[in-house]
Protein backbone atom coordinates (compact mmCIF):
# COMPACT_ATOMS: atom_id res chain seq x y z
CA UNK A 1 0.00 0.00 0.00
CA UNK A 2 1.39 3.60 -1.14
CA UNK A 3 0.98 6.67 0.04
CA UNK A 4 -1.56 7.66 -2.61
CA UNK A 5 -3.73 4.16 -1.58
CA UNK A 6 -3.57 5.24 2.59
CA UNK A 7 -5.10 8.88 0.80
CA UNK A 8 -7.85 6.75 -0.69
CA UNK A 9 -8.33 5.04 2.21
CA UNK A 10 -8.64 7.98 4.37
CA UNK A 11 -10.59 10.04 1.76
CA UNK A 12 -13.32 6.99 1.58
CA UNK A 13 -13.85 6.88 5.81
CA UNK A 14 -13.98 10.46 5.91
CA UNK A 15 -16.59 11.20 2.97
CA UNK A 16 -18.67 7.87 3.50
CA UNK A 17 -19.56 7.69 7.64
CA UNK A 18 -20.61 11.56 8.14
CA UNK A 19 -22.47 10.59 4.63
CA UNK A 20 -24.35 8.01 5.68
CA UNK A 21 -25.34 9.87 9.38
CA UNK A 22 -26.40 12.89 6.94
CA UNK A 23 -29.08 10.54 5.09
CA UNK A 24 -30.35 8.56 7.60
CA UNK A 25 -30.87 12.02 9.86
CA UNK A 26 -32.77 13.17 6.36
CA UNK A 27 -34.76 10.12 5.81
CA UNK A 28 -35.86 10.51 9.19
CA UNK A 29 -37.10 14.65 9.04
CA UNK A 30 -38.21 13.69 5.44
CA UNK A 31 -35.90 15.54 3.78
CA UNK A 32 -35.34 14.03 0.21
CA UNK A 33 -32.55 17.00 -0.96
CA UNK A 34 -30.67 16.48 1.57
CA UNK A 35 -30.50 12.98 1.32
CA UNK A 36 -28.77 13.55 -2.14
CA UNK A 37 -26.43 15.96 -0.07
CA UNK A 38 -25.59 12.65 1.88
CA UNK A 39 -25.56 10.84 -1.45
CA UNK A 40 -23.04 13.28 -3.18
CA UNK A 41 -20.38 12.66 0.25
CA UNK A 42 -20.54 8.92 0.10
CA UNK A 43 -20.39 8.53 -4.02
CA UNK A 44 -16.75 10.95 -3.17
CA UNK A 45 -16.44 8.92 -1.09
CA UNK A 46 -16.97 5.32 -3.03
CA UNK A 47 -14.81 7.07 -6.14
CA UNK A 48 -11.71 6.19 -3.69
CA UNK A 49 -12.48 2.55 -4.15
CA UNK A 50 -11.51 2.57 -7.94
CA UNK A 51 -7.92 3.74 -7.08
CA UNK A 52 -7.76 1.17 -4.19
CA UNK A 53 -7.92 -1.46 -6.76
CA UNK A 54 -6.01 0.21 -9.66
CA UNK A 55 -9.39 0.84 -11.56
CA UNK A 56 -8.71 4.47 -11.39
CA UNK A 57 -10.71 4.98 -15.05
CA UNK A 58 -13.43 4.46 -13.00
CA UNK A 59 -13.08 7.09 -10.21
CA UNK A 60 -14.89 9.61 -13.01
CA UNK A 61 -17.94 7.84 -12.65
CA UNK A 62 -18.77 7.83 -9.12
CA UNK A 63 -17.30 11.64 -8.50
CA UNK A 64 -19.61 12.71 -11.18
CA UNK A 65 -22.66 10.72 -10.13
CA UNK A 66 -22.35 12.67 -6.64
CA UNK A 67 -21.53 15.90 -8.44
CA UNK A 68 -25.18 15.19 -10.30
CA UNK A 69 -26.52 13.99 -6.74
CA UNK A 70 -24.97 17.60 -5.50
CA UNK A 71 -26.82 19.61 -8.54
CA UNK A 72 -30.19 17.81 -7.41
CA UNK A 73 -29.75 19.13 -3.93
CA UNK A 74 -29.12 22.28 -4.77
CA UNK A 75 -32.04 22.33 -7.16
CA UNK A 76 -34.14 20.83 -4.67
CA UNK A 77 -33.62 23.44 -1.75
CA UNK A 78 -33.00 26.54 -3.55
CA UNK A 79 -34.93 26.48 -6.73
CA UNK A 80 -38.26 24.67 -7.14
CA UNK A 81 -40.76 26.22 -8.81
CA UNK A 82 -38.19 29.26 -9.95
CA UNK A 83 -36.17 30.18 -13.02
CA UNK A 84 -32.94 28.00 -12.45
CA UNK A 85 -29.92 26.85 -14.32
CA UNK A 86 -29.93 23.52 -13.77
CA UNK A 87 -31.24 21.76 -16.88
CA UNK A 88 -28.39 23.66 -19.04
CA UNK A 89 -25.86 23.15 -16.08
CA UNK A 90 -26.96 19.37 -15.90
CA UNK A 91 -26.07 18.84 -19.90
CA UNK A 92 -22.67 20.67 -19.13
CA UNK A 93 -21.77 18.06 -16.02
CA UNK A 94 -22.68 15.04 -18.38
CA UNK A 95 -20.88 16.15 -21.39
CA UNK A 96 -18.07 16.59 -19.22
CA UNK A 97 -18.50 13.65 -17.18
CA UNK A 98 -18.80 11.72 -21.02
CA UNK A 99 -15.61 13.10 -21.55
CA UNK A 100 -13.71 12.54 -18.93
CA UNK A 101 -15.01 8.88 -19.02
CA UNK A 102 -14.03 8.31 -22.33
CA UNK A 103 -10.79 9.70 -21.68
CA UNK A 104 -10.06 7.93 -18.75
CA UNK A 105 -10.48 4.71 -20.83
CA UNK A 106 -8.40 5.92 -23.48
CA UNK A 107 -5.80 7.20 -21.67
CA UNK A 108 -5.71 3.94 -19.55
CA UNK A 109 -5.24 2.11 -22.46
CA UNK A 110 -2.78 3.97 -24.51
CA UNK A 111 -1.39 6.47 -21.27
CA UNK A 112 -1.16 9.44 -23.15
CA UNK A 113 -0.77 12.38 -20.82
CA UNK A 114 -2.02 14.81 -23.11
CA UNK A 115 -4.92 13.31 -23.43
CA UNK A 116 -5.03 12.02 -19.46
CA UNK A 117 -5.20 15.61 -19.14
CA UNK A 118 -8.08 16.61 -20.93
CA UNK A 119 -9.80 14.04 -19.07
CA UNK A 120 -8.85 15.63 -15.38
CA UNK A 121 -10.34 19.01 -17.10
CA UNK A 122 -13.14 17.30 -17.75
CA UNK A 123 -13.38 16.25 -14.60
CA UNK A 124 -12.59 19.73 -12.78
CA UNK A 125 -15.40 21.22 -14.85
CA UNK A 126 -18.11 18.97 -13.54
CA UNK A 127 -16.96 19.49 -9.76
CA UNK A 128 -16.48 23.55 -10.56
CA UNK A 129 -19.79 23.65 -11.88
CA UNK A 130 -21.33 21.87 -9.46
CA UNK A 131 -19.63 23.24 -6.15
CA UNK A 132 -19.93 26.73 -7.70
CA UNK A 133 -23.63 26.67 -8.21
CA UNK A 134 -24.43 25.29 -5.01
CA UNK A 135 -22.31 28.19 -3.05
CA UNK A 136 -23.81 30.71 -5.30
CA UNK A 137 -27.50 29.36 -4.34
CA UNK A 138 -26.16 29.15 -0.39
CA UNK A 139 -25.05 32.80 -0.53
CA UNK A 140 -27.96 34.04 -2.55
CA UNK A 141 -30.33 32.78 -0.37
CA UNK A 142 -28.60 33.96 2.31
CA UNK A 143 -29.08 37.80 0.90
CA UNK A 144 -32.54 36.91 0.90
CA UNK A 145 -33.10 35.84 4.78
CA UNK A 146 -30.46 38.19 6.25
CA UNK A 147 -33.45 40.48 7.41
CA UNK A 148 -35.97 37.90 8.79
CA UNK A 149 -36.31 37.46 12.69
CA UNK A 150 -34.87 34.19 12.67
CA UNK A 151 -32.15 32.66 14.50
CA UNK A 152 -28.85 33.60 13.77
CA UNK A 153 -27.58 30.34 12.79
CA UNK A 154 -29.92 29.38 10.14
CA UNK A 155 -28.67 32.41 8.59
CA UNK A 156 -24.97 30.94 9.20
CA UNK A 157 -25.57 27.78 8.06
CA UNK A 158 -26.37 29.65 4.16
CA UNK A 159 -22.66 31.03 4.68
CA UNK A 160 -21.03 28.38 5.42
CA UNK A 161 -22.61 26.07 2.96
CA UNK A 162 -21.74 28.90 0.38
CA UNK A 163 -18.14 29.45 1.16
CA UNK A 164 -17.23 25.93 1.89
CA UNK A 165 -18.56 24.82 -1.88
CA UNK A 166 -16.22 27.45 -2.96
CA UNK A 167 -13.06 25.95 -0.88
CA UNK A 168 -14.35 22.60 -3.40
CA UNK A 169 -13.63 24.27 -6.32
CA UNK A 170 -9.57 24.66 -4.59
CA UNK A 171 -9.00 21.06 -5.80
CA UNK A 172 -10.58 21.43 -9.41
CA UNK A 173 -8.04 24.34 -9.66
CA UNK A 174 -5.03 22.10 -8.42
CA UNK A 175 -6.12 19.58 -10.85
CA UNK A 176 -5.91 21.66 -13.54
CA UNK A 177 -2.94 23.21 -12.71
CA UNK A 178 -0.83 20.56 -11.84
CA UNK A 179 0.19 19.38 -14.88
CA UNK A 180 1.49 22.16 -16.63
CA UNK A 181 3.31 22.64 -13.69
CA UNK A 182 4.79 19.71 -13.50
CA UNK A 183 6.01 20.36 -17.27
CA UNK A 184 7.40 23.77 -16.66
CA UNK A 185 8.81 22.79 -12.72
CA UNK A 186 10.14 19.55 -14.04
CA UNK A 187 8.57 17.79 -11.43
CA UNK A 188 5.41 15.74 -10.33
CA UNK A 189 3.15 17.68 -7.98
CA UNK A 190 0.51 15.16 -7.92
CA UNK A 191 1.33 14.00 -4.29
CA UNK A 192 1.42 17.94 -3.42
CA UNK A 193 -2.26 18.40 -4.90
CA UNK A 194 -3.68 14.87 -3.38
CA UNK A 195 -2.59 16.50 -0.22
CA UNK A 196 -4.31 19.60 -0.86
CA UNK A 197 -7.32 17.79 -1.99
CA UNK A 198 -7.48 15.99 1.31
CA UNK A 199 -6.70 19.05 3.20
CA UNK A 200 -9.31 21.47 1.58
CA UNK A 201 -11.87 17.85 2.00
CA UNK A 202 -11.38 17.59 5.62
CA UNK A 203 -12.42 21.37 6.61
CA UNK A 204 -15.23 20.79 3.61
CA UNK A 205 -16.59 17.25 5.27
CA UNK A 206 -15.82 18.96 8.77
CA UNK A 207 -18.20 21.89 8.25
CA UNK A 208 -20.57 19.74 6.60
CA UNK A 209 -20.62 17.51 9.42
CA UNK A 210 -21.72 20.77 12.03
CA UNK A 211 -24.19 22.00 9.66
CA UNK A 212 -26.31 19.73 9.59
CA UNK A 213 -25.53 18.04 13.39
CA UNK A 214 -24.92 21.26 14.63
CA UNK A 215 -24.14 20.85 18.58
CA UNK A 216 -26.26 23.27 20.63
CA UNK A 217 -23.04 25.21 22.10
CA UNK A 218 -22.05 26.12 18.34
CA UNK A 219 -25.94 26.90 18.06
CA UNK A 220 -25.93 29.60 21.36
CA UNK A 221 -22.35 30.97 19.90
CA UNK A 222 -24.07 32.32 16.98
CA UNK A 223 -27.19 32.93 18.49
CA UNK A 224 -25.61 34.84 21.54
CA UNK A 225 -27.58 38.26 21.75
CA UNK A 226 -30.37 37.16 20.13
CA UNK A 227 -33.99 37.77 21.65
CA UNK A 228 -36.53 35.49 19.79
CA UNK A 229 -39.82 37.43 19.26
CA UNK A 230 -42.10 34.52 19.67
CA UNK A 231 -45.01 34.68 21.46
CA UNK A 232 -46.91 31.36 23.12
CA UNK A 233 -49.62 30.86 20.60
CA UNK A 234 -53.42 31.82 22.01
CA UNK A 235 -55.55 29.57 22.73
CA UNK A 236 -58.61 30.47 20.77
CA UNK A 237 -61.19 28.83 19.03
CA UNK A 238 -61.68 29.07 15.19
CA UNK A 239 -64.69 31.52 14.95
CA UNK A 240 -62.82 33.57 18.10
CA UNK A 241 -59.78 33.87 15.69
CA UNK A 242 -61.44 34.38 12.33
CA UNK A 243 -63.61 37.05 14.45
CA UNK A 244 -60.69 38.65 15.65
CA UNK A 245 -58.84 38.90 12.03
CA UNK A 246 -62.25 40.48 10.29
CA UNK A 247 -62.46 43.05 13.01
CA UNK A 248 -58.71 44.04 12.46
CA UNK A 249 -59.00 44.36 8.60
CA UNK A 250 -61.95 45.85 8.97
CA UNK A 251 -60.62 48.26 10.90
CA UNK B 1 -36.52 27.25 17.27
CA UNK B 2 -37.93 29.83 14.71
CA UNK B 3 -40.57 27.37 12.05
CA UNK B 4 -41.36 27.69 8.69
CA UNK B 5 -44.82 28.74 10.10
CA UNK B 6 -43.74 31.68 11.83
CA UNK B 7 -41.69 33.03 8.90
CA UNK B 8 -44.54 32.94 7.08
CA UNK B 9 -47.46 34.16 9.35
CA UNK B 10 -44.48 37.18 9.84
CA UNK B 11 -45.23 38.03 6.31
CA UNK B 12 -49.08 37.82 6.30
CA UNK B 13 -49.26 39.68 9.38
CA UNK B 14 -47.88 42.31 7.52
CA UNK B 15 -49.60 41.99 4.19
CA UNK B 16 -53.23 42.17 6.36
CA UNK B 17 -52.06 44.29 8.89
CA UNK B 18 -53.00 41.85 11.84
CA UNK B 19 -51.16 40.58 14.70
CA UNK B 20 -48.44 38.02 13.62
CA UNK B 21 -50.19 35.54 16.47
CA UNK B 22 -53.49 35.47 14.35
CA UNK B 23 -51.83 35.18 10.87
CA UNK B 24 -49.73 32.20 12.37
CA UNK B 25 -53.59 30.81 13.30
CA UNK B 26 -55.00 31.78 10.11
CA UNK B 27 -52.03 29.65 8.21
CA UNK B 28 -52.98 26.83 10.37
CA UNK B 29 -56.44 27.00 9.54
CA UNK B 30 -55.59 26.72 6.25
CA UNK B 31 -53.39 23.90 6.19
CA UNK B 32 -56.16 21.78 8.40
CA UNK B 33 -58.56 22.83 5.38
CA UNK B 34 -56.11 21.49 2.85
CA UNK B 35 -54.19 18.93 4.48
CA UNK B 36 -55.70 18.03 7.51
CA UNK B 37 -53.43 15.30 8.47
CA UNK B 38 -50.09 16.96 7.64
CA UNK B 39 -47.54 18.61 10.23
CA UNK B 40 -46.86 22.47 9.42
CA UNK B 41 -43.62 21.59 9.58
CA UNK B 42 -43.83 18.60 7.28
CA UNK B 43 -44.99 20.54 4.28
CA UNK B 44 -43.28 20.71 1.39
CA UNK B 45 -42.89 23.80 -1.01
CA UNK B 46 -45.24 22.52 -3.37
CA UNK B 47 -48.05 21.67 -0.42
CA UNK B 48 -47.27 25.16 0.88
CA UNK B 49 -48.22 26.95 -2.54
CA UNK B 50 -51.42 24.55 -2.16
CA UNK B 51 -52.32 25.49 1.05
CA UNK B 52 -51.60 29.57 0.25
CA UNK B 53 -53.90 28.64 -3.07
CA UNK B 54 -56.61 26.96 -1.77
CA UNK B 55 -56.82 27.16 2.15
CA UNK B 56 -56.04 31.06 2.85
CA UNK B 57 -57.52 32.04 -0.57
CA UNK B 58 -60.50 30.61 0.93
CA UNK B 59 -60.22 31.43 4.35
CA UNK B 60 -59.28 34.68 3.04
CA UNK B 61 -62.59 35.27 1.45
CA UNK B 62 -64.40 34.04 4.19
CA UNK B 63 -63.29 37.62 6.16
CA UNK B 64 -64.27 39.04 2.98
CA UNK B 65 -60.61 39.99 2.56
CA UNK B 66 -60.47 42.37 -0.49
CA UNK B 67 -57.56 41.80 -2.33
CA UNK B 68 -57.32 37.90 -1.46
CA UNK B 69 -55.91 36.87 -4.63
CA UNK B 70 -53.05 39.47 -4.04
CA UNK B 71 -52.33 38.69 -0.65
CA UNK B 72 -52.00 34.76 -1.79
CA UNK B 73 -49.84 35.93 -5.22
CA UNK B 74 -47.54 37.52 -2.71
CA UNK B 75 -47.50 34.56 -0.37
CA UNK B 76 -46.82 32.06 -2.63
CA UNK B 77 -43.83 34.28 -4.09
CA UNK B 78 -42.65 34.70 -0.72
CA UNK B 79 -42.61 30.97 0.38
CA UNK B 80 -40.90 30.52 -3.05
CA UNK B 81 -38.38 32.72 -3.16
CA UNK B 82 -37.35 31.85 0.79
CA UNK B 83 -37.98 27.94 0.14
CA UNK B 84 -34.56 27.03 1.47
CA UNK B 85 -35.89 27.76 5.02
CA UNK B 86 -38.12 24.74 4.40
CA UNK B 87 -34.79 22.40 4.74
CA UNK B 88 -32.80 25.32 7.14
CA UNK B 89 -35.21 25.37 9.90
CA UNK B 90 -35.88 21.61 10.05
CA UNK B 91 -32.63 21.10 10.47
Amino acid sequence: MDIIDVFYLIYLIMMCIPGILIMIKALKINLTNVVYFGLLMVFNGLASIPGILDLSYLTPVFRNVGFIFLMLFTQKTFYENKKSPFPILLICIIIAAVTTIIIEVVGFTIVDPAISYIGDISLATSMFIAFSWCGYAALTSYKEVKSLSIEPHFKKRYQFLGVVAFINDIPAILFVLQAPLNVVLQTDLLPLVFLGFLITSMIAVFIYYILWFMPTSVKNYFNKGYTSKKSAEEELSEEELMKGIKEEIDK
Amino acid sequence: MTSIMEVLGDELANLLSIKPIQAKGLLRLSIRDVMPDKLAEDLTLQNLTDVLKKGLKGRLDRIGASNSEMIVNKMVNFATKKQSLITNLKT
